[in-house]
């Protein structure tokens, strides 16, 4: 019983190490706050530890993130308090592209540095941020998604598609902020 | 079909081969949906850079902390509950071993009711022999008393009564010293100290207690004497081999 404990520990620990920088990426982009970061990591990987034996065994790194993203909705929002985060319209997201005046091009997101998409994805609010990070960051399948952040498929395209163009927005008023484009113009 | 989750989808690789191929075939007339997809596709290589290697070696050592932790408290929980009836059972010997020992060493506290039913015949009753009860609530009663303090080296005599108890010859005397109120009382002949223990290595002086009191017991050549007081058995015998030496 000691050893097969002891077993289970180890494994344990080679499972969450392997994909601990994905957990505490993650746990400090939604927290935003590293200290946030590590009281929520602690946390889930002990709920990790205790549940071990109900894993499955397909995708360590999605049942982890899948609990580090319940405890963040479930704890960490509610303590907020504030208005909902992700308040916008979320079945009826649509592609806003098309309607912008200042389009980034995909040379923007090649000069950009890490810092200011970070910075960007910061100002995207807690629902598309979740699910953008899991989605583009973590590499997440839809259904991975919908499962870690407790919702519909359907809700976790429009997720996507909004998130991904609020990065967009944000990301284009970084670029008008640094020179990079101008304001009002057009980008091929 | 020109939806933009359907453009998200093709970009996430999450539409169904039947799906994909309408897709495709609808992006390769429509200059601005290739355009749109290689936005998507850019957008999503920038975020896929960010997966780097993040510095959370201090976080991950604060989660194999707690690990341990749970481990150890796990343990322990374990050990306690698969063991308590041993740790029980232990316990409850350890008190028996205890007491036996301490009643075989002489330093119990010994059986106070035997030492008053002992006692019943030498305390004032003018009916009868005294009850148990009524030896403790004399015995009681003699101490309620102080008086005033008197010299530390000094033995004052209080009170002094006589008589006959069963046959024999029983004399109280109620007497004071500097740390308050002592009862001797002597009996004729040799009274066998039930309920009482040796005190000490010769064994000269016997020791119990009626209630709050301690009593020590002794025996003279013609008579068994016993003294006691609300003091430790130690002062008392400090008092009896003072009175030895008066009493003839």
């Amino acid at each position: 019983m000691l050893f097969g404990r002891r077993d289970k520990r180890d494994a344990f620990e080679r499972y969450a190490e392997s994909v601990f920088p994905s957990v505490f990426g993650t746990a400090l982009r939604l927290t935003r706050s590293r200290e946030e970061a590590e009281d929520l990591c602690q946390e889930a990987i002990v709920r990790a530890y205790e549940a071990f034996d109900r894993f499955d065994g397909t995708n360590f790194k999605a049942w982890l993130l899948r609990i580090v993203t319940n405890l963040y909705i479930n704890k960490y929002r509610r303590q907020q308090r504030g208005p909902h985060m992700g308040s916008l319209d979320e079945d009826g997201a649509v592609e806003p592209t098309a309607a912008e005046t200042v389009l980034p091009d995909r040379a923007l997101f090649d000069e950009a540095l890490g810092a200011e998409v970070e910075e960007a994805l910061s100002k995207v609010p807690a629902d598309f941020r979740i699910t953008v990070i899991l989605s583009d960051i973590e590499g997440l399948s839809y259904q991975e998604i919908a499962d870690a952040t407790d919702v519909p498929i359907g809700t976790v395209r429009s997720r996507l598609a909004r998130g991904r163009a609020l990065l967009r927005t944000a990301l284009a008023e970084y670029a008008i902020r640094e020179g990079i484009v101008k304001e009002g113009m057009e980008i091929e | 079909m020109r939806d933009v989750e359907t453009l998200h989808a093709y970009v996430d690789r999450e539409l169904s081969p039947e799906e994909k191929t309408a897709f495709e075939a609808l992006m390769s007339q429509d200059a601005e949906l290739r355009k749109q997809v290689a936005l998507v596709q850019a957008q999503k290589s920038a975020m896929v850079n960010l997966n780097y290697g993040m510095e959370c070696e201090d976080a991950w050592k604060k989660c194999k902390g707690r690990i341990v932790e749970i481990e150890s408290a796990r343990r322990t929980e374990s050990f306690v509950s698969r063991y308590a009836w041993a740790l029980c059972a232990s316990l409850i010997l350890m008190i028996v071993v205890g007491g036996g020992w301490q009643r075989l060493n002489g330093n119990s506290n010994p059986n106070g009711t035997a030492i008053t039913e002992m006692m019943a015949g030498f305390v004032p009753n003018r009916q009868q022999t005294s009850t148990p009860a009524e030896v403790q609530r004399w015995v009681e009663g003699v101490f309620d008393f102080a008086g005033e303090a008197t010299r530390p080296d000094r033995l004052e005599l209080l009170a002094m009564e006589k008589g006959l108890s069963g046959g024999k010859m029983v004399e109280r005397h109620w007497i004071k010293d500097g740390e308050g109120q002592i009862v001797l009382i002597a009996v004729e002949g040799q009274v066998p100290l039930t309920g009482m223990t040796p005190s000490g290595e010769d064994g000269k002086y016997m020791v119990g207690h009626v209630g709050k009191a301690n009593c020590i017991g002794w025996y003279k050549p013609n008579y068994t004497v016993f003294l006691m007081g609300e003091r430790p058995t130690e002062n008392l015998k400090v008092a009896a081999i003072r009175l030895c030496s008066l009493i003839k």
